[in-house]
């Protein structure tokens, strides 16, 4: 399937009319029968409790072969219907996220809670009911502010899997306190860090604690918003809360803080590296070809999100260390 | 662009679209390219000149890049060619007293090839290597269009390293919009021109940017010690007369660790 070019989109802008038209100059090349399938997400739900069930995103960037699906997302049944921690990368992850959870709870989706603004949690919620997709006062805003941006960067990256996605709108606000949907009870606390508002959850009932995507666990942790410093304020913060089981945002779900750990070294470790290299007088392409540690060989994707953190966090650096010289 | 029906006027000298190597990256404004810059001198594709890229674009308004050719010994010219971009050429570097090598940042308008042509005497080395990279870089206007410091513009701030080597290392940022001009309302203003020399005023880099540089120009450099005095003079110039300069001190010994790294 070939994107149409010759009709304009509603709100197109200058940036997609320009992608579609590169893609428009490339297609003879691409064109071929084994792209002409229809793109369909296999969504294998894991019981992690009862009546509770993980997808497992995959430990990879993003990219046009897995269509996004990279985050994880968890489905709970209820007395009053399925709630979602989360909604996948597309509108096409979204309707069969949704067919999913009805097949697994025999009941609607009634409560989408979406932990942060970015494109892999959050841009399935098209599939949904705006007025039961719960979001934070501040990743409502962001995606008012940038949404066109993520959209356009996800239709590029991931191609065909995006058809139809479009930018969601919460239609609740999720704030700080207990929200009891049948016999659930969310503890939802807004962190930051990883993004300017990082919602964090605990379901009392079951002892799951979701972190978001502020815990990593044998997946690099990625850093285009984040904020070092209340990143780990938040992981303290995380590892004060007593659970049975933790959900990380991407990585496996295990008992006790392993996630919380790994990812608070993580980001010690990126950090110093980038501190010491930009000490030493070395540019962005050059600390990005040096090694990591050992201790980082099992985590998936280190050495890509470590040279995507190094272009994040040494212009920082630069302004901040860089001696200001006196005007001759 | 290629102009129909109009021959090319036959050349005295051969220029590099002739050359008798096959571009490597098979870009469509290579013949183009080539002949406007290079023209006049013998072109040769080499690997010894290597074009060093992200393994992503994170933002296509400052994507980094290396250029490093030191594996040809001293040169005499370096030249960045875009093919895919408004200003094809951004950056032009005569290391006269430096090695051949240049870190910077530049934005992209779309996924390109990134090349640098490297002239010892009458021949250009060309290496280079395809960046992959969404549209609008250059002429989309950012969602929140960044404040310009005015108070301090061409404000320099900087550090030199003493290389083991015997060379120096200078990093250095500058602080200026670099506008392009393709933003509606926002003419163009950029730093056109910026030496690194000496105490006494004796030239090591020689640099030309263009409006393809990146807002806040930041670059690395590698120039020979200088023979008198720690010191190294920073100068630059924009298209508005705007003179900024600067003196950054070098350390009287290398620091610890310092070879780790180095490309």
């Amino acid at each position: 399937m070939t994107p149409t070019t010759g009709t304009t989109m509603p709100g197109t802008s200058r940036r997609e009319a320009l992608a579609l038209g590169f893609a428009a100059a490339a297609m003879p090349m691409l064109a071929g029968g084994a792209r002409a399938a229809v793109l369909k997400y296999t969504l294998n739900p894991v019981a992690i409790a009862p009546g509770v069930w993980t997808i497992y995103g995959l430990p990879e960037p993003i990219t046009s072969k897995n269509g996004g699906a990279i985050a994880n997302i968890t489905i709970f049944d209820t007395s009053e219907g399925a709630v979602l921690i989360d909604a996948g990368p597309s509108h096409r992850y979204g309707e069969a996220l949704k067919a999913k959870a009805t097949e697994l709870t025999g009941k609607p989706v009634v409560r989408v809670y979406l932990t942060h603004y970015h494109t892999d949690h959050v841009l399935g919620a098209t599939a949904f009911e705006s007025g039961t997709v719960s979001a934070g006062k501040t990743l409502t805003a962001d995606l008012k502010k940038v949404g066109n941006d993520l959209t356009n960067a996800m239709y590029r990256v991931a191609g065909d899997w995006m058809r139809g996605t479009d930018i969601p709108t919460p239609g609740r606000e999720a704030a700080e306190g207990v929200e009891t949907v049948g016999e659930r009870r969310f503890r939802l606390l807004p962190l930051a860090g990883h993004t300017s508002e990082d919602l964090c959850l605990y379901e009392e009932s079951t002892g799951l604690l979701f972190p978001g995507d502020l815990v990593f666990l044998d997946r690099a942790a990625t850093t285009p918003d984040a904020r070092i410093d209340t990143w780990r304020t938040s992981l303290k913060t995380l590892g004060g809360i007593d659970h049975k089981l933790l959900v990380p945002g991407h990585g496996p779900v295990e008992a006790g803080t392993r996630g919380i750990a790994q990812t608070g070294r993580w980001l010690d470790t990126v950090e110093a590296q980038i501190n010491d290299g930009f000490e030493r007088g070395l540019d962005i392409t050059e600390l990005m070809a040096v090694p990591l540690p050992s201790w980082t060989d099992g985590i998936a994707v280190a050495k890509y999100e470590y040279a995507r953190s190094v272009m994040h966090l040494m212009p920082g650096l630069e302004v901040a260390r860089l001696p200001r010289l006196t005007r001759v | 662009m290629m102009v129909p029906f109009r021959k090319a006027a036959s050349p005295a000298i051969p220029v590099a679209a002739e050359t008798a190597t096959r571009d490597p990256l098979d870009s469509p404004m290579w013949k183009d390219h080539s002949k406007r810059y290079l023209a006049g001198r013998s072109v040769v594709f080499d690997e010894r000149v290597q074009v060093i890229l992200p393994p992503v674009t994170e933002n296509q308004t400052q994507v980094p890049i290396t250029i490093d050719a030191r594996a040809l010994g001293r040169v005499d010219e370096i030249v960045v060619i875009v093919d895919l971009h408004p200003f094809p050429q951004p950056l032009r570097l005569e290391p006269v007293g430096a090695q051949a090598f240049v870190a910077y940042r530049q934005k992209i308008e779309q996924g390109t090839p990134i090349r640098a042509a490297v002239r010892q005497g009458d021949t250009w080395y060309v290496g280079g290597r395809y960046l992959d990279a969404a549209g609008g870089g250059c002429s989309v206007p950012p969602a929140v269009i960044p404040k310009v410091d005015w108070e301090n513009l061409g404000e320099i701030r900087a550090r030199a390293w003493r290389e083991e080597d015997g060379g120096a290392r200078v990093r250095m940022r500058l602080l200026h919009p670099m506008d392009n001009g393709m933003m509606a309302n926002i003419p163009a203003f950029f730093i056109e021109t910026l030496d690194v020399t000496d105490a006494d005023g004796k030239p090591l880099a020689k640099l030309q940017l263009s409006e393809a540089i990146s807002a806040d120009p930041t670059l690395t450099l590698l120039p020979d010690m200088p023979q008198h005095g720690g010191t190294l003079k920073i100068a630059a110039r924009d298209n508005n007369g705007g003179l900024f300069k600067g003196s950054v001190p070098i350390p009287a010994a290398p620091a610890a660790r310092t070879r780790e790294g180095r490309l």
